[in-house]
């Protein structure tokens, strides 16, 4: 066992809504950790995890609305639920289901004056989807932390539970795959 | 907008759009109650502002683990990939892991989604299977014996590279018997992962498991 370590101060004001962010979501998220775990105990210690790293980066959930607060969460819970069965199997997990509406249609995009190139543009943003879902974890969520949220490097390592270093190479690696890829579709 | 910016905006919506399926897809499970102690652990957590990682799990192998990452840095870090020469495997080596792809003919075609789920018909004695998740993507089944050891075992599309801890980590060739060329992965502390590519690419791990074991597993995995 682990001795307890004291959060910072500055982290440790106000936690309310912290404690809301736990009474509305501390279900869902425990479902969505049994459900990629298949182990109830194992899904208790992701939900614990989760809320750690929700309390360290409380200032990420300031003023989301309820859909980018789930959002955001998920992938928490996701990412946390991956590092535990890597760290307990010791093999990088690939047990992803491929999600059902993989192949629905895209959601709206910024518009584009051209309707051809709106069509292609959207396209190409499946395709690049397809891409990054078919990543075995944790190079997919930390490409999704990486380029929809922006994060720093060190910030996803915490996250995601990697390396920074590795996660560096990761993303360097993937992105330089995934610009190849698509080279021709970039231009 | 240039080629750099093009990038990131495809992405960001691309990104955007994986997200919004993980929400979706995560809306739709059932929510589970939360056992009144993990409740009462992470409230006082979340109201105290001190966080308590006391997990169930502190075996051994972490020990071990610990023990042989201290030897590999000793030995020294590499950042650039070493990639080691098997036939049908292509292994890059990186700093604490390593990505390994089979190697294939340009032109052939592999199912993108599992069509038929493929099983052991053979388990060692004394071992029982279960099925974990199994879906058009995967098939993933822990096996057990009465003593408490466990192995997985996962089926799943061809899919490129997959990525396994490189610590103290030998890589050998295996003969199977169902007509396939088996890489073993072994590592020092017990830890055994034999994969295999065949119309799919089979997974079988374990830890102190042997190796006898292993091969009576996959030698019945035929397709």
């Amino acid at each position: 066992m682990l001795p307890a370590c004291p959060i910072p101060t500055e982290m440790t004001t106000d936690t309310a809504p912290i404690e809301e962010l736990y009474t509305t979501y501390a279900q869902k998220i425990l479902g969505l950790a049994t459900h990629i775990l298949h182990h109830k105990a194992d899904a208790e210690d992701a939900l614990v995890e989760v809320f750690i790293k929700v309390m360290k980066y409380r200032d990420d959930f300031v003023s989301l609305s309820r859909d980018a607060t789930w959002r955001l969460l998920v992938i928490y819970t996701r990412s946390t639920c991956y590092d535990l069965l890597r760290k307990r199997h010791r093999m990088l997990a690939r047990f992803v289901s491929i999600p059902e509406n993989a192949d629905t249609a895209p959601h709206e995009i910024a518009t584009a004056e051209d309707i051809e190139k709106e069509q292609l543009d959207r396209e190409l943003i499946r395709k690049i989807q397809a891409w990054i879902d078919r990543l075995p974890s944790p190079a997919r969520e930390i490409l999704l932390l990486k380029y929809f949220y922006d994060m720093p490097n060190t910030k996803i390592a915490q996250i995601t539970g990697v390396k920074p270093s590795t996660v560096s190479t990761i993303i360097q690696r993937q992105t330089e795959k995934l610009r190849n890829t698509f080279k021709e579709e970039w231009k | 907008m240039n080629e750099n910016e093009r990038f990131l905006t495809y992405m960001k919506s691309a990104a955007d759009r994986c997200i919004e399926t993980d929400a979706q897809t995560a809306d739709h499970i059932p929510p589970c109650p939360v056992p009144t102690k993990t409740e009462q652990k992470i409230r006082k957590m979340l109201s105290s502002g001190v966080v308590s990682h006391d997990h169930r799990y502190t075996p051994m192998v972490w020990q071990k683990t610990a023990v042989a990452c201290l030897v590999v840095c000793a030995v020294g870090l590499c950042i650039q990939p070493v990639r080691a020469a098997l036939v049908g495997l292509i292994t890059n080596g990186y700093d604490d892991h390593i990505s390994v792809t089979f190697a294939v003919e340009e032109d052939s075609v592999y199912p993108t989604h599992i069509e038929e789920h493929i099983v052991p018909t053979t388990l060692p004695e004394g071992w029982t299977m279960e099925e974990l998740s199994v879906d058009i993507a995967s098939g993933v089944y822990v096996l057990y014996d009465i003593e408490g050891n466990v192995m997985y075992y996962e089926q799943r599309p061809y899919g490129g590279e997959t990525w396994y801890d490189n610590t103290d980590i030998t890589i050998q060739e295996m003969y199977l018997s169902n007509g396939y060329t088996g890489y073993l992965f072994n590592y020092e502390d017990g830890t055994m992962i034999l994969t295999w590519l065949g119309k799919y690419e089979y997974t079988i791990m374990g830890y102190d498991i042997t190796l006898d074991d292993l091969r009576i597993i996959a030698d019945s995995i035929v397709e």
